[in-house]
């Protein structure tokens, strides 16, 4: 920096205001930087919680007849194991990253509704504390994830001398979920806007990056399912508290009712868990591989399909209630159809690989794992539509190994892919690559350890959700090794927050570009300005940052679209 | 992607006010009614299973804050 | 940029499917395990051939997607003068064929799914003298209920079936969702209070098989087990002409003593029934509306000492023997030799050490009183 005029600021003799304190600028920002920043700070504590809750059952499960755990902390800590990995930190982490990559993408400066993406951070790290306070009391959530009724009601509908569960137990899980709603409907509504209205000068639909478009559908589909949830919690509510008898059989309710709300939900959320990771792993694989997504029209429009077809497939969560065989056979036929725009994008993402030139640092690492582990994910899925087998294996570890290597070997790995990806963005500095490759072989091989036996186990006649297990089904060495594996996990998210603070307090510079991206993101400083571009830029293509460095062979120049 | 390139592309040249000036002028206003909003509504949940008093405060501040957000002067 | 670590490793990614699917050897670890894979009727065989067949399917598809990914990782891998690749956007052929074969692949097998789905339900009986039999399966919590509307019995922990013939069962609840699983006979079907799901399946093989709760129904849900046997027709005409049969009196002097303690005041009889001490019948225990919850609240005791599980399983008598006969429970000169060996004396002494949050919250008894109620239950055969 060379000589600059020196303007005399004022002196200040008042106390600073709030927001021009360090506390007070992350209070009140409205920064969608910032706001994705702290989304992905809460974001990965509650993995860590989740985790934590997660190795206290694999510990109880290790050998036959525990007792790590009673039965009463062991059913609170499988249920919060699933709401916090699920609610606090999988969507709060997704939502971060699109939070601070989507605006910069589409050369926007900031989202839609700044206020409005401030509110809904705050209102998930306050119902994060909220569930996670009932464990103070002794009272965390213990109906599963999922909650249902009967059993997630009170006294009067369980036989004669049970409880259900008369406690705050489940109040906390159903208002924590009202909270995060609220939070994901704000959200949702705020990048439905933005990416719609936002959008650079030349940048169509069709020429936006996949993470975007992913974005965009998953916000559509909270939009559309978060409102089942909430219906479901409010008559919940009023059941347990106001004398209502949505679910109580007893009083002419129907206990189905539940989970017909709830799948309704479910099944699009488990979608708006993943479209995201499709998206990263979209934007990771190209530059990569140096050349362009492969069939990038029919993996978006792959996307919107998924989005549809989700809402039809949700009795396949409850095809052993007793639903009459015709309606099984639709939602057969539903889940079957939706594995077909999914097998369309995983031969696309292995199509941009092929005749590239791969670069195997960490993100393309992870990138590579999430399409390994999630076509396990996805084959186990399509197993699941086949009813008759599914009869068998529906709540057991078959479904738990499924769950897992869809949303840990895809989600989480499609969420490593993207952090080390645009971290030196973010931070202006590099991951160490060492740790990082160390790192994602621990977890490959982690993941493998622990999920994949899970299928065996099913098979084996293990259901799901139990404390413990006798000595003599057979059950003991497996469940052993799954203990093994997930400690393998535990010691991989450690290397990983090790390399983060290091790489945060020295890590190597990165540049603006490290990676010599494609997209408008990387056309800023490391991390950004604070109004991310000076000019906004016009779009040509679909890789406008790659046209800029490489006007000869720009994709306008040879390409149509 | 420098000032000029991206004015070279555009033809003609556009006079920008001083950098100091429109870096400031792009700025984000901060505000604390998000902030103050997700406190109004957590103790009105919080409100729902506890203390009618709770809720009935909770009730308050969420108004307020809404009507804050509302009339805070935005740029 | 090869890995460190893989430096001298050619086919490094041939070791992943290797390592996988040897897992699979696993299943011969569970020698003892409630297997699908071990069917014993035609319900459970359907569903164990479509897991063999959508495992040969989804190994075909995974190690050729699989093979395919890592030959485009290793083979496309940057070397140093590697040029720039074409910059391929996409090619609509390969798009529609990609599209297409999956999908007319996917649907023959949905087609299958359908098919077998319907065809579950059409069986047939293959024995002559017992064609069918009605069975209402009732969950509580933690324990299954087993009546048989037509042969007036009523038993807990264990379902008695007779070989080959259709078994017809309701399926009921007393207050939450549980779920009917008898992995090696038929796939699971809930039970939901307020419905009545049926389910048909027939047990062709004479034996024992592991059954259990597979819906989380609250804190022991992992101990609501209970266990299949299936018999010849003439053993299970003579278990259902004994089951029958109201509860005989005992005759010896430790177990009459029992009896005062179950039927005296604040006694057993408050939530258990015995047919011919405190019920008229079996219909007797249960309420009114229909649906066959027993108005009281714990298993119906009448012929207790033919059994071998208490409480949902979570006490199991040595292989071989019920309660009866249990080499541990054996009371010598009134007394019990080893008493914390025996699962009878345990659960009387202290029910909720063994199964915390059960519904048998009682006073406790003294060991005198739970020898002669042993005495009693071994009466009640």
């Amino acid at each position: 920096m060379a000589t600059r005029t020196i303007v005399e600021a004022p002196v200040v003799e008042r106390r600073k205001r709030l927001d021009e304190t360090y506390i007070g600028e992350w209070l009140m920002t409205t920064d969608h930087k910032k706001i994705g920043v702290m989304y992905m700070l809460t974001g990965f504590f509650f993995f860590l919680a989740g985790g934590v809750e997660a190795l206290l059952i694999r510990t109880q499960l290790a050998v036959p007849n525990g007792h790590v755990l009673s039965p009463e902390v062991y059913n609170q800590v499988f249920t919060m194991h699933g709401t916090t990995m699920i609610f606090l930190f999988v969507m709060p982490t997704l939502t971060g990253f699109g939070n601070f990559v989507v605006p910069l993408m589409i050369g926007a400066r900031d989202m839609a509704f700044p206020r409005l993406n401030a509110f809904g951070y705050w209102m998930v790290l306050f119902a994060g504390i909220f569930l996670s306070s009932s464990f103070l009391l002794g009272q965390a959530p213990n109906g599963g994830w999922f909650n249902y009724a009967p059993l997630s009601e009170l006294t009067s509908n369980c036989g004669n001398a049970v409880m259900c569960t008369p406690g705050l137990n489940e109040d906390f899980w159903l208002l924590g979920i009202l909270l995060l709603g609220i939070s994901s409907i704000a959200g949702s509504l705020n990048f439905v806007v933005t990416i719609l209205k936002m959008r650079a000068p030349g940048m169509t639909i069709n020429r936006m990056p996949l993470f975007t478009w992913m974005t965009l559908i998953t916000a559509f589909l909270l939009l559309f399912a978060i409102p089942s949830l909430t219906a479901a919690s409010v008559m919940e509510l009023l059941d347990r508290h106001l004398g209502a008898h949505f679910f109580q059989f007893a009083a002419g309710g129907d206990p189905l009712l539940w989970q017909h709300l709830f799948w309704s939900f479910g099944h699009p959320e488990v979608y708006i868990l993943i479209l995201p990771a499709f998206g990263m792993i979209s934007e990771v694989l190209p530059v990569f591989s140096r050349k362009p997504i492969f069939g990038y029209t029919f993996i978006a429009w792959s996307g919107v399909a998924i989005g549809f077809l989700s809402f039809t497939v949700w009795a396949h969560h409850m095809f052993a209630v007793g639903l009459p065989p015709i309606a099984q056979a639709f939602f057969a036929t539903s889940t079957t159809l939706i594995a077909i725009p999914t097998a369309v994008k995983i031969f696309n993402w292995i199509a941009t690989i092929a005749l590239g030139k791969v670069s195997l640092k960490v993100p393309m690492l992870f990138a590579c794992g999430f399409i390994a582990m999630f076509l396990i994910g996805g084959l186990d899925g399509a197993a699941l539509a086949v009813v008759p087998f599914d009869y068998q294996v529906t709540d057991t570890y078959f479904v738990v190994s499924h769950l897992h290597y869809v949303l840990f070997g895809g989600t989480v790995f499609g969420i490593f892919a993207g952090f080390y990806y645009w971290f030196p963005k973010m931070s202006g500095k590099l991951m160490n690559e060492r740790l990082g490759q160390i790192q994602f072989w621990l977890m490959l091989i982690g993941i493998n350890l622990t999920f994949f036996s899970m299928h065996i186990l099913g098979l084996l006649g293990m259901p799901r959700r139990v404390y413990t297990y006798p000595d003599n089904l057979g059950w003991n060495e497996i469940n052993l090794l799954q203990t093994v594996g997930a400690f393998m996990l535990g010691l991989a998210i450690m290397v990983f927050f090790w390399n983060l603070i290091t790489s945060l307090r020295s890590g190597l510079p990165a540049g603006d570009d490290p990676w010599d991206a494609y997209t408008l993101e990387w056309d800023t400083s490391s991390p950004p300005v604070h109004y991310n571009f000076l000019t906004i830029p016009t779009v040509r293509s679909r890789r406008p940052f790659y046209d800029m460095k490489n006007p000869d062979i720009a994709d306008w120049k040879t390409a149509t679209h | 992607m420098t000032e000029e390139q991206n004015q070279g592309e555009k033809g003609a040249k556009k006079a920008l006010p001083p950098k100091g000036v429109q870096e400031q002028a792009l700025s984000h206003q901060r505000s604390i009614w998000p902030f103050g909003l997700a406190v109004a509504l957590i103790i009105l949940l919080v409100g729902l299973i506890t203390n009618p008093v709770v809720l009935g405060i909770g009730v308050v501040l969420t108004v307020a804050a809404i009507v804050g957000w509302g009339l805070e002067r935005r740029k | 940029m090869r890995m460190p670590i893989f430096r001298r490793m050619k086919h490094r990614g041939a070791i992943i499917p290797i390592v996988l699917l040897s897992s699979l050897l696993f299943t011969a670890c569970g020698g003892n395990s409630p297997t699908i894979l071990n069917p014993t009727g035609p319900v459970a065989v359907q569903e164990a051939n479509l897991f063999w067949f959508i495992l040969a399917v989804a190994t075909l598809v995974f190690v050729v997607v699989e093979a395919v990914l890592i030959w485009s990782i290793i083979r496309y891998r940057e070397r140093p003068n590697t040029p720039a690749p074409r910059q391929i956007h996409g090619n609509n052929t390969i798009e529609i064929i990609w599209t297409v074969a999956p999908s007319l692949f996917l649907f023959a097998v949905l087609t299958g799914t359908i098919y077998t789905m319907f065809n579950l339900t059409n069986i047939s009986s293959t024995n002559g003298s017992i064609p069918e039999i009605r069975v209402a399966a009732v969950g509580h919590q933690w324990w299954w209920e087993f009546d048989y509307p037509n042969q007036h019995v009523n038993n807990a922990d264990t379902l008695y079936l007779p070989q080959g013939s259709v078994v017809h069962m309701d399926l009921q609840s007393s207050n939450v969702i549980h779920s009917f699983w008898v992995p090696s006979i038929t796939g699971k079907t809930d039970v939901i209070p307020g419905h009545l799901n049926q389910k048909i399946f027939r047990a062709d093989q004479v034996g024992e098989y592991h059954g259990q709760c597979a819906e989380y129904c609250g804190t022991q849900h992992a101990h609501m087990y209970f266990n299949v046997i299936v018999l010849d027709t003439n053993a299970f005409n003579a278990w259902v002409s004994n089951e029958q049969q109201s509860a005989r009196t005992p005759t010896d002097a430790l177990a009459l003593q029992g009896q005062k303690i179950f039927t005296g005041s604040g006694g057993c009889t408050g939530c258990h029934g015995i047919v011919g001490v405190n019920l008229n019948s079996f219909d007797a225990a249960k309420t009114n509306s229909g649906l066959s919850a027993t108005a009281l609240v714990g298993p119906n005791m009448t012929h207790f000492a033919e059994r071998r599980f208490i409480a949902g399983g979570v006490l199991i008598a040595s292989e071989g023997h019920n309660w009866a006969n249990e080499p541990a429970c054996q009371l010598v000169n009134g007394k019990l030799a080893n008493k914390d060996n025996c699962g009878l004396y345990q659960w009387l002494h202290d029910p909720q050490a063994v199964k915390p949050g059960n519904d048998m919250v009682i006073s406790s008894l003294s060991d005198s009183q739970i020898y002669a109620l042993i005495a009693y239950l071994q009466s009640l055969k």
